[in-house]
């Protein structure tokens, strides 16, 4: 429906009136009477058709005069419409962090959503793109959505990301939406988290309430955003203080033969409580350590724990909080299986060499057969299985021993914090491989990797033992920890157990498999791709992630342990009156005065073929 | 208002027709005697004047005497004795009154100038009102404004009238149709109906001044005054002039249809006799001649 916004010119309307009256009295015909009608007999020569010349005719000429008059008075109203881009742009910027979850009847996302409801969603003439700032800023749903479909895809705003990074989800929207668009940031959080911005920025910042966030370095990058966007930011907070005890840090990390965990409880509130924890082994629900104390107000409690069966997951739970999703961590079994390595091809010397510094990694076991990894000297002596990765030692009979400044790949993970090499290296100065250099002196690689990390793969070692002080200097045992780890982490399996919320859960596979299956601890199940023996995914939701390849399948952890997230007392609300559409009707309601006028042209245009169509003397 | 109009117009008309006599026309000579002479050559006793002989020239009226003094062949002329009479047909249909009455008044006073005129040349006068019969007035010398069913209040077609209805017309008498022709029975059935032993027939065509120059313009609502038809026009000059061309066609097929049967066709204007009671069209045809 337009709007005019010359709504004067409908005193035009008056002209149509004058044109009836004009027509009405022309249509007062004088009646005379002739002495015949023979003389105009043309009058009543049939139109083609048959049809006879009538005065059903008369109004058409009149109607279409009428039309054309109203049809150029609502032109000169200056109508203007919502169509299609000239819906007004808006931007929603919802925060996705659990904050917004938070609340014991009502959250900051359900006084969001009945806000969104009441002043965005229900309006027809703007154009909707939500971004869901979480970790990472995403666009939900698509583009440019009306109002009635952004409403039916906010469901998908579920507030799991362990934070909001509101300003990325900023430079999103101004990369992604015009300079007009009306950006509003639905958050819990005003003055607490924010700073006011600098001066230059003093003309947006009336609109955006002055504030921008407080994190360093961010501010230039919000700098350009807010710019860009200055004047369109509508800062919108739905929170409310709440207390909140909270589980913000768990950490479990292999220690010889036991594992050591480590908790950390906090009271946000303002004021003391009682925390009321159990830590429980996860697998059979057996108290572990009970925890019931004062905790003064905005005071932490940390608990470590020394866990002998390294296998045993860990679960922490707070039993006296109703924020629950902080309340609870788990800690899964934090060692990884170990490598396991061949090393029966070897001479005796070397053989000793290398189990020795192998036992003394602690990331592998040596076998008989079935290896991940096989130690050669020369040349491999069997393909081994699928995956098994050969280290060939070259063992030169008469080598060329240099101590000189070896040319070193420090990025290939196999070298990573190698130190000086200094040694005296005995190598063979003709020797050859195909695959990559890693070592090399004088142009002869001393170390060269072949193949596909996560197939076959060949690593190649120019080195004779016997004429070489190698063994004896900290490259040594650097490189065949590096070897190891590289290759443990080469395994199937995730690359950890234990994730904070947010972190990216990268998982090794096995040849063959095209997709895993991961399980939320809600029990959401989504199907993850698998690209190069890979498989990433991020891990938002706190609890047991179960990841399905196939027949295998592995468990990871994951807890929130953010204090951000968890510290409430900062939220508050802050809702600005604003008018969505105040000063905007001319600007994105465009100009359809061709709506009226073409097809006046139109009318103008049959206006005349009836004209002159008709016969002379015809009362049209 | 419109029967004063008439007396008085009928009334002008007879004062003004004693100015004028019906022309005799040469169509005369040659008949069987006759209460009046002609300005022609005739029969009768009275002595004109001698010529020589031509031939064809009765040789009754060979001078014998004058042949025996001068040798040569002289005949005598003697003036013609005719019996005149004129047949007025009156066309009272409708459309004679038309909007303003005049064609009606100027109708009925030229056939009263017309009477009077042939009175004036010795003519025996009949007339003859159309309507659905022709109805011949009786006694003849009746006074127009006496006339019987003398309203022009016919509504049917005048020309299926005379075809279909034809008057009893005494032969070799002159004949004057005075109608305005807004018919659309063909012209020659009608003319050689009145043309059949006619020793001359005069079509005038009466007219009103509307018809021949209709004036109105705008929206108008014409109303046929016989049929009560009606026809919604914007009255511009394309229309007009459409008309003048439908008119003036129709007058021409008249005139030639005229022609082919030896008929005079003249006109006459409404408003014009009215005003000075002179038709003068009829004058420039000769039909009527002015007294000396």
């Amino acid at each position: 429906m337009p709007v005019f916004m010359s709504p004067l010119a409908f005193w035009g309307i008056l002209a149509l009136a004058a044109v009836a009256a004009v027509y009405l009295f022309r249509r007062q015909s004088r009646n005379i009477r002739v002495s015949s009608l023979m003389f105009w007999s043309h009058v009543k020569v049939p139109a083609e058709g048959g049809r006879k010349i009538t005065r059903l005719q008369i109004p058409l000429v009149l109607v279409v005069e009428l039309m054309i008059l109203a049809l150029l008075v609502m032109a000169a109203a200056t109508p203007r419409a919502i169509t299609g881009d000239q819906l007004v742009p808006v931007a929603l910027i919802l925060d996705d962090s659990f904050s917004m979850s938070a609340g014991a009847t009502e959250t900051s996302r359900d006084r969001a959503l009945a806000w969104l409801n009441q002043n965005i969603f229900s309006r027809q003439f703007i154009r909707l793109t939500l971004f869901r700032a979480g970790v990472e800023p995403e666009i939900v749903g698509r583009p440019d959505m009306k109002g009635t479909e952004a409403a039916h895809l906010i469901g998908n705003w579920r507030c799991n990301s362990p934070s909001a990074d509101l300003n990325s989800a900023l430079r999103t929207v101004s990369e992604n939406c015009s300079a007009d668009t009306r950006v509003f940031v639905i958050t819990d959080r005003t003055t607490d988290g924010l700073v006011p911005r600098e001066p230059g920025m003093a003309e947006a910042a009336r609109t955006t309430d002055g504030l921008v966030p407080r994190e360093p370095g961010m501010a230039e990058a919000a700098k350009g955003t807010q710019q860009a966007l200055a004047g369109n930011i509508n800062w919108l907070a739905f929170g409310q203080p709440l207390a909140n005890i909270a589980i913000t840090t768990a950490n479990r990390y292999a220690l010889g033969d036991v594992d050591r965990c480590f908790f950390e409880f906090v009271n946000f509130a303002p004021a003391p409580v009682r925390l009321s924890a159990e830590i429980l082994s996860a697998s059979d629900a057996a108290l572990i350590e009970r925890i019931d104390l004062d905790l003064g107000a905005r005071a932490h409690h940390r608990v470590r724990l020394t866990i002998k069966d390294s296998t045993a997951g860990i679960r922490a739970v707070i039993k006296n909080d109703a924020i629950e999703y902080d309340n609870q961590a788990w800690l899964l079994p934090v060692r990884p299986e170990l490598v396991k390595v061949e090393t029966a091809s070897l001479s005796a010397q070397l053989r000793l060499l290398v189990e020795r510094t192998i036992n003394s990694s602690g990331l592998a076991t040596l076998v008989d057969s079935a290896g991940q990894l096989a130690f050669f000297e020369n040349a491999p002596t069997d393909h081994g299985s699928v995956g098994r990765w050969n280290f060939i030692i070259h063992n030169a009979t008469q080598p060329v021993t240099l101590r000189a400044s070896v040319a070193v790949d420090k990025n290939h993970p196999l070298l990573a914090g190698l130190p000086k090499v200094t040694a005296a290296w005995a190598f063979d100065r003709d020797f050859t491989g195909a695959g990559q250099p890693l070592m090399s002196v004088a142009g002869i690689p001393l170390l060269i990797s072949s193949g596909d990390q996560l197939s076959a793969h060949n690593i190649y070692l120019n080195l004779a033992v016997s004429h070489s002080n190698l063994h004896t200097t900290p490259v040594w045992p650097v490189l065949f920890w590096n070897l190891l780890s590289w290759r443990q982490q080469s395994n199937p399996g995730p690359a950890q157990f234990n994730y904070h919320s947010g972190m990216e859960v990268r998982v090794n596979l096995p040849a063959g498999v095209g997709s895993i299956k991961v399980t939320t601890p809600a029990g959401r199940v989504s199907e993850i791709p698998v690209w190069r023996h890979s498989a990433r995914f991020a891990a938002t939701d706190p609890g047991i992630h179960t990841i399905q390849a196939g027949d295998t399948s592995w468990k990871a952890s994951v807890n929130l342990n953010s204090v951000e997230e968890s510290d409430l007392t900062n939220l508050q609300t802050h809702v600005p009156d604003f008018e969505l559409a105040e000063g905007d009707t001319a600007r994105y309601f465009s100009d359809v005065r061709w709506w009226f006028i073409v097809p006046a042209l139109l009318l103008m245009v049959l206006h005349q073929w009836l004209l002159r169509q008709g016969r002379p003397g015809h009362v049209y | 208002m419109v029967h004063k109009l008439l007396q008085s117009s009928i009334e002008a008309a007879e004062i003004a027709g004693q100015r004028f006599y019906l022309n005799i026309s040469s169509r005369f000579s040659g008949l069987q005697g006759g209460s009046r002479f002609g300005r022609n050559t005739g029969n009768s006793l009275e002595f004109l004047d001698h010529r020589e002989y031509q031939p064809g020239d009765d040789v009754r009226h060979i001078d014998w005497n004058a042949m025996a003094r001068s040798d040569r062949l002289t005949v005598k002329l003697f003036r013609e004795e005719i019996s005149p009479h004129l047949d007025i047909l009156i066309d009272t249909s409708l459309s004679m009154a038309g909007e303003t009455f005049h064609k009606g008044a100027a109708t009925m006073a030229l056939a009263a100038l017309l009477r009077v005129a042939a009175y004036n040349a010795g003519y025996t006068v009949s007339c003859w009102l159309l309507k659905d019969r022709c109805r011949r007035i009786e006694p003849a010398n009746l006074p127009l404004t006496q006339w019987p069913g003398a309203e022009f209040d016919y509504s049917g077609n005048v020309g299926e009238t005379i075809t279909s209805f034809p008057p009893r017309l005494r032969n070799n008498g002159a004949r004057i149709l005075l109608s305005d022709l807004f018919w659309s029975q063909e012209p020659v059935s009608v003319l050689r109906q009145l043309s059949d032993g006619a020793a001359l027939l005069t079509v005038v065509q009466m007219l009103a001044k509307e018809d021949i120059a209709p004036e109105f313009a705008g929206n108008i609502r014409l109303i046929d005054c016989e049929t009560t038809e009606a026809v919604e026009l914007i009255a511009d000059e394309s229309l007009i002039s459409e008309y003048l061309r439908n008119f003036t066609r129709h007058q021409e097929y008249w005139k030639k249809c005229c022609s082919k049967y030896g008929a005079v066709f003249t006109h006459c204007i409404g408003e014009q006799l009215l005003s000075d009671f002179v038709p003068v069209e009829l004058l420039k045809t000769e039909i009527i001649m002015t007294r000396s």
